[in-house]
Formats: structure tokens, sequence, C-alpha cells
């Protein structure tokens, strides 16, 4: 574990990504906090702040931004753009954590269980995977979104859906990692001393498999966010008036000549997060490769690895 | 960010649920006369284009559902009588078209007799005969060529049975139309209908030689009894192409000015380009208009900061409210001081903003437009200011027994039409905290938001609702809403408040005997405001609707009628 930490540290740009990935983790926790602190929340109106005349646009340059209102007001509403950025920050991320804890969970259990289970249960949850991998995963999402009562909360249902809906990929990883394990001796003795499947699954395989594990995880939080920022552009997100980036983003949209900062707002703070956490992402799968720092300085006459 | 009008009308026992976006949708209009001349005198020539979303389908007089004889449709067919084609107000009357007047009434409004004009001509030069208006009303009436409103079915004797002419094995047609010569016709009601004049206006009162019926395949060349005739009709109504009818003859047409030697009406355009191109103004885009594409508020702030531009903008209003609608069956609306702190407590200036601002609605606390010709009476019974009265509303909360406040839901759609959209919602959900009521929304997908706000059975307690008319008057205003009879328990109900009051039912047939339109103007907006203070409803706003033109583009003339530029006015040269 130290090792990687190390190899992390080495990587400049994984290290400012973690640090901006720590600070919006941050601003989604504290939110209620900041919120207080500008004196303003994300649900109230501020007619007098807007030109109804023409259209709604915000008074005053850059959309409205003023001691009171640090980064503006929303057209048609007034209401406080940092204080729905903030708390977009907690329904947008939230909800791409729990997702992407979901595709792990789903991912993992049925990757492992086909890769190690004899040929029937290969044959069932690697054709069950084929079949998520090639639904549309957005038609999949919008159906599961219209089965569901109305009184389950949206952001665990959004989290759910994704979740249950994208973990083929994963699970894919998974046991083709696993395959390949099974040869192993270490697996193979485990196997001939007479240990249980979740004995091994538990002692011998997860270890293993957590490199790969990690790094897809790592890749797969961006691409969350993407897709519950397209579901609540779609309307069948969040609902309002909880804000979210991906709502935001739909309501900006024709915005963008009169009122620009509504849209780049929320916009930038996508671009940042997916961006950040991107690059974390593929920082984490180099430190977890044992075999990166070698491949990487192949030929490029840096000989740090001859120190370590 | 387009705004359609949907006239929704109850339908016959068909049970067809009947929910359209006419062709009448929404405006355009300078408001002083420097737009009006566009810098120069209209002349004769040019080829107009008129850049739109909804494409004409079915461009069938018989089929079309139309206010007014609608845009496009009334260059190509002239009806008995026609909407007034001048700006504002006076543009919301009834005039002569085909008929010398607006027709002579029996004296208990139930025998309608109208006397064509001289020297009438369809476009091979044919003349026009009552009995080819008799066999164009009696094709309306065919399974196959549905698509029109359901008052010629609902009004005429026999007009509940009658199959249309291709099933008529008698070959008389419908007995209540007569036709004692050429140039008469008279109808026969079956109830006192003073109103009959505007209904004239639709398509469905257009001449139609039985000898050129081609039945469905009519639509793909309709025979032109107005100044210009379709020459080409590609994609079913998509792109139509009209040019003049020679035997047209301005001199029997005081309404229609015809100046464009050409009209390239071009459809299935997204409204956002529809405004990008006509705000750029380029090649055949200078002499462009759209007759069914407004501003919305983002493109609204945009063309307002451009001197230029603006000039280019016209203003309409059409006879049209949205409003909160209650069902009195679900708790707890049942309750008159419920609904009553609902109406105080709602801010109509943010419901305006969320609706685009004071330049795209009117704040509304009567159910009838604010238009004369539709009785506009004046009354706000449950005055909420500009921006709400929760103290007032917390009291009679109070009073009504909840003390803690209360927790309801509110339905509105999914659709980005900015009428029954979720940015309305969320304003009222504001609005009614305020008074300690916890709005929670329902937000449903378009066509489900329709079936249910029409259902009898499934109808929501609470929800965003939305009339036009189909012809300004209080009667298609008040009537398929508030008139008992009209509650249709399985099939499109619009009575969405179960009212089923005697007095109200019996004011209605009595105004519906009145062939003064202005006196049963006033009577029309007397009982808006009786019925108003069942609080059944919540007036929100009426729209105002913005529409840019080609800088080219003269003559602009936008009536109340149907709150669009008329493009029968418009000249490009």
């Amino acid at each position: 574990m130290t090792i990687f930490w190390r190899r992390l540290r080495e990587q400049r740009a994984a290290l400012v990504a973690a640090a901006v990935v720590a600070l919006l983790a941050l601003v989604a926790l504290a939110a209620p906090l900041l919120t207080v602190l500008e004196g303003q929340d994300p649900t109230t109106y501020h007619p007098d702040l807007i030109d109804s005349a023409r259209g709604g646009v915000p008074v005053g340059p850059f959309g409205g931004i003023s001691g009171e209102h640090w980064l503006g007001v929303e057209p048609q509403t007034g209401r406080d753009l940092f204080a729905r950025l903030v708390y977009g920050a907690r329904v947008s991320l939230g909800v791409a954590l729990a997702a992407t804890v979901v595709q792990v969970a789903v991912g993992v259990a049925v990757g492992i269980a086909a890769g190690f289970g004899n040929r029937w249960v290969d044959q069932v949850l690697s054709r069950a995977t084929d079949v998520i991998v090639a639904l549309p995963l957005m038609v999949l999402a919008l159906a599961l979104m219209a089965v569901v009562p109305d009184g389950f909360p949206r952001p665990v249902l959004v989290a759910l859906v994704i979740g249950l809906v994208a973990w083929g990929n994963m699970a894919k990883i998974v046991r083709a990692r696993t395959v390949t394990l099974k040869e192993l001796d270490h697996v193979a003795a485990a196997r001939l001393s007479g240990w249980g499947p979740v004995h091994i699954a538990r002692r011998e395989l997860l270890p293993a498999l957590a490199a790969p594990v990690i790094t897809y995880a790592a890749l797969l939080v961006p691409t969350n966010i993407t897709v519950e920022a397209a579901l609540s552009f779609l309307g069948v997100g969040v609902k309002p008036p909880t804000p979210s980036w991906g709502q935001m983003l739909t309501a900006a949209d024709v915005w963008y000549q009169a009122a620009p900062q509504y849209l780049l707002l929320p916009a930038g703070a996508l671009f940042v997060t997916v961006l950040a956490l991107t690059v974390l992402g593929d920082g984490v799968r180099t430190a977890l490769d044992p075999r990166a720092a070698s491949r990487l300085r192949v030929g490029t006459g840096r000989k740090r690895e001859a120190r370590a | 960010m387009s705004r359609s009008s949907v006239i929704a009308r109850r339908v016959a026992a068909t049970s067809v649920s009947l929910v359209l976006v006419s062709g009448a949708a929404a405006c355009a209009g300078p408001k002083d006369n420097d737009a009006r001349s566009g810098g120069g005198k209209s002349a004769k020539g040019g080829t107009l284009t008129v850049l739109n979303r909804d494409p004409h389908t079915d461009f069938d007089p018989a089929r079309l559902y139309t206010s007014g004889g609608g845009n496009v449709p009334s260059l190509v067919f002239r009806t008995l009588t026609t909407r007034n084609r001048e700006d504002g107000a006076k543009g919301a009357e009834v005039v002569p078209d085909l008929a010398t007047d607006l027709g002579k009434p029996s004296k208990n409004a139930t025998v309608w007799t109208y006397t064509l004009k001289k020297g009438l001509k369809y476009e091979d030069g044919t003349p026009i005969t009552s009995a080819d208006v008799k066999y164009g009303i009696e094709r309306s009436f065919a399974a196959e060529l549905s698509g029109g409103a359901p008052y010629l079915r609902d009004w005429l004797i026999g007009g509940d049975k009658y199959q249309g002419p291709y099933k008529d094995k008698s070959g008389k047609g419908l007995a209540s139309i007569e036709t004692p010569d050429e140039r008469t016709i008279v109808f026969h009601l079956n109830k006192p209908e003073g109103e009959f004049p505007y209904l004239a206006t639709q398509t469905q009162f257009t001449p139609v030689p039985k000898s050129k019926d081609k039945g469905t395949k009519y639509e793909e060349h309709p025979l032109s009894s107005g100044p210009y005739k379709v020459v080409k009709n590609e994609n079913d109504g998509e792109r139509l192409r009209l040019e003049r009818n020679p035997h047209w003859s301005a001199e029997t047409d005081e309404e229609r000015k015809a100046y464009p030697d050409v009209i390239d009406v071009r459809s299935g355009l997204d409204s956002s380009v529809i405004n990008q191109r006509l705000s750029a103004s380029q090649g055949a885009d200078a002499a462009a208009v759209t007759t069914d594409t407004n501003l919305g508020p983002a493109e609204l702030a945009k063309v307002a900061g451009d001197k230029e531009l603006a000039s280019h903008v016209g203003t309409g209003h059409f006879g049209y409210t949205n409003y909160l609608a209650f069902n009195p069956k679900v708790k707890p609306f049942d309750d008159p001081k419920v609904r009553q702190a609902i109406s105080y407590a709602v801010d109509r200036s943010s419901v305006v903003n969320a609706a685009g601002g004071s330049s795209l609605a009117e704040p509304a606390t009567t159910y009838l437009p604010n238009q004369k010709s539709f009785g506009y009476t004046k009354y706000d019974h449950f005055p909420a200011g500009p921006n709400g009265n929760p103290k007032k509303a917390r009291e009679l909360l109070k009073k009504a027994g909840h003390k803690n406040g209360l927790t309801i839901t509110l339905t509105h759609s999914n659709a980005k039409d900015f009428e029954t959209s979720p940015e309305i919602a969320t304003a009222i959900q504001d609005a009614l905290k305020k008074a300690g009521i916890t709005v929670k929304l329902q937000g449903l997908e378009e066509n489900d938001y329709n079936d249910k706000t029409h259902s009898a059975k499934d109808e929501p307690g609470l929800f965003l609702a939305h009339w036009g008319a189909d012809w300004p008057s209080g009667g298609p205003f008040l009537a398929p809403i508030f008139d008992g009879r009209q509650i249709v328990k399985d099939g499109a109900n619009f009575n969405s408040g179960f009212l089923n009051d005697k007095s109200v039912n019996d004011e209605i047939d009595e105004i519906n005997k009145l062939t003064d339109l202005d006196a049963a103007a006033v009577r029309w907006g007397a009982l808006d405001k009786k019925i108003g203070e069942k609080a059944l409803t919540v007036p929100l706003f009426h729209p105002v609707y913005k529409r840019l033109y080609g800088k080219d583009v003269k003559n602009v003339v936008v009536s109340d009628w149907t709150g669009v530029l008329d493009v029968s006015q418009v000249a490009v040269k």
C-alpha cells in the first residue's frame, strides 16, 4: 500500500486532481454552511433581481454578480446561482458515487461468480452481462424511472438506476481477470486444499482484483456524473426544486446568448469534476500497475527506477 | 421555447380525444406605425416565405381545425364569414366573406340564412354555388375526413346521425342544410346558437364542388376559392407553394390584401432555428414570417438588447388563460376555504416571470381573457396582490382546520412550454410555502398529463391547466369548462371542477339565444364573475405573444382573434 501512495504522489497531475476532487467533496458536504455564509438558499425567488420585461434576464453585469449573490442569479426566478451550484454538487457527486458503489458491488459479484463458477453459471451470467452491455443505457434508465412509484426518493432512485443499468463492463473485466487467476498456483493450491468457493474468492481472488477494480471504478465516477446530468437534462432525474448540475444545464441551454454565465457555471463545474476524476483515475491506475514505471520510461533516458 | 395554442374541445360521444394544435397559435404585430410601414408603401409582387414548426397536414378544408379560418388555409379557402383583418380588438370581430352579411337569424336563432355574393369563382373559373358550401360541410361528417371541430355535428339537426356524403345512399345530403337557389343557403339548428356567424368562419364552410371531390385525395389539390391556389404540396403539408389564383377578385373580397405573388410555406423547423433565421434576415428570410412560433424568454432578452431587431417584433394577444384547476372530489380541495387560501397565496409576479416575464405574460385574476370580445369583466375575488397574500391564506387555512399547515400535490407536465411546465409549478410551490402549504410536485410526461387531466376518473386534485377558445367569445371559453351537462364520464372531460349548477347551465342556454354578440359578451362576463366566486380555478396569467418577422416585411397586422401576424395582409415589396 505504501508503494501505491508513493507512486501516486510521484504524479503531479494526479496530485492536483486529487486536491480538486477533495475540494469538490468538501464543497458538496459543506453546501449548507457555505450558503449560510453567503446568506442565501437555493430555492428562494428574488423577483426584484431580474428584468421581467426583458424575459427575466438578471439585472446587472455578469448575471447580477454582487456581494450578496457571489455568482449572480438565475434568469426568470432570481434564485441564487452559487447556492444552487453547491447544492447541485451534492446531488451530482452523491448520485455518481453511490451509483459507482452499486456498479462495483454488482459487477464484482457477477464477475467472480461467472469466472469461478461452473460452466452453467458462467454461461447464464455472461449472457446476462452481454445483454446489459448491449442494452442502450439511457433507454433502459428512462424506462426504469418511469415505472417506479412517485414516492421513492429521487436521488436514491437515480443512483440505483444508473448503478443497476451500467455494471456490465465491470463484470466483464472481473470475469476475465478471475479466469486468469483461477489458473495461478496459489488459487489452484487453495482449491486443492478443499477451500470453499466463497473463501477462495475472499482470500485469494479479491486482493488480486483490487487493482483493476479500483482503476475502473475511478473512471466510472465521471461517466456516472454525466449520466445523471443527462437524465436530469431529459427531465426524469432529480425533481425540481432540488438543484442538480444536469438540471441547471437543461434550463440554461436556451440562455447561452442572453445570460451566458447561467450555462457556463454548471457546465464548467461538470467539466472540472469530470476532468479531475479522470486524471485521478488514470493516476490510480498507473500507481497500481507494477510495470507502469518501467513501461513508461523505456527509452526516455530517465533513470529514476534505478533509485527505487 | 415555443408556445402553441392548444385548442382543446370536448368531443362527442365518439370519445376521440381532440386536443389539437391549431394553426392559429400566436402572434405578431407592431405596436407603432413605423414598423407597420417598414419604410415604404406596400406593393404587389415578390415571394413571402413562411417558416413554421408544424406542417399543414391534411390540407383539406374538411379536415383543418382552425380558429377564424386559419392563416395559411384562409389564403386558399374562403368561408361564409371570416375574421376582420385589422389590428387589435377590431380584429376580434366577425365579418362576411363569401356571404353578403353575417347571416339572418330566425327569431330564436335556430335558423340561419346566408346569401352568397355575386361573381364568386373558383381557380378554374367555374362559379361558386350554395350547393358547394352545403357539400363542403357534408364532407366534414365523413369518418375518413375527420379533424374539424365538433360543433356542426352537435348543432345541426340530424348532425349526430349523418355519416357524410360517401355513405349517404339517398343522395339528398343533410336535410337541415337547404339550398333553395344557387346563392342561398339555410341552416336549421337543434338549439338556439347566437354565435353561429363565428362558427361559419371555420374551413368546413368552404365550398367544395361535388364533381371535383376526390375523398381523402382532395387534400393534394383542393380547389381554391381564395387569392392563392396550391401549386405544390410536398410531404403532406411540409412544404406548400401557393401562387396567385387568377379568378379571385379583390372586388368580392374586402378582407384579403394578397400583395405577394408567391407564398412559400416551409414547415418542420425547430423553433430556435426559425427565430435565428428571422433575426438574421438573410436572403429569402428577409421576406419571411412565422405563423406558429413565438420568442421565448431567452430569445426576447437577446432581441430586446438590439434596437434593429426589436423593431421587427410584433406583439399579439390571443384569448387564452393559464390557470390552476381544482378537482373538488379530491380532499382537501372539497373545502372552498382551502381553494380560497390557495387563491390568496399565489404569487402572480413570480408565475409571470417563470412564464417568460411581463412582456410574455399578463397576470390574470379572471377566467375569461382580458379582451372585450370575450366579455371581459374585471374582478378579483381573492385579491392576492402582485406577490400573494400568505397572511390571509393562513387565516383561511386555520378556519378550515389546518392549523399546522397543509401538504398537497401539484400535477404539472414535463413539456418545455412555459405553461404547464415545471418552471411554473416551482414558482407556485415557492409562493405557497410562505402560506404554510407544502407542495409536492408531480411531473407527468406530456401525453400522460393530457390523459390524466382530462379524465373524470383519474383527474388530479390540483394541476396546471390552460384553455384557448375556438373563437373570441365567452361561449367556447366558459361552456366546455363549467357547463354541467358537458361533464364526460368516459372520454375527454374538460369540466375539471365538475360544476353542475342549474343556474349556470340555464344562463349559458339563455346567452346562446342572443344574436346580439355585444349583449351576449356582457352576459358572459357577468357569468364568469359569478362562477369565479366558487374558486374552482385560480387564474394565473394570459400569455402575450412576441413574434419576429424579416426585415423586408411590411403591412403587419395582428388581430386579437388569432394573435398571429396575418399572412393575407403582409407585403414584401
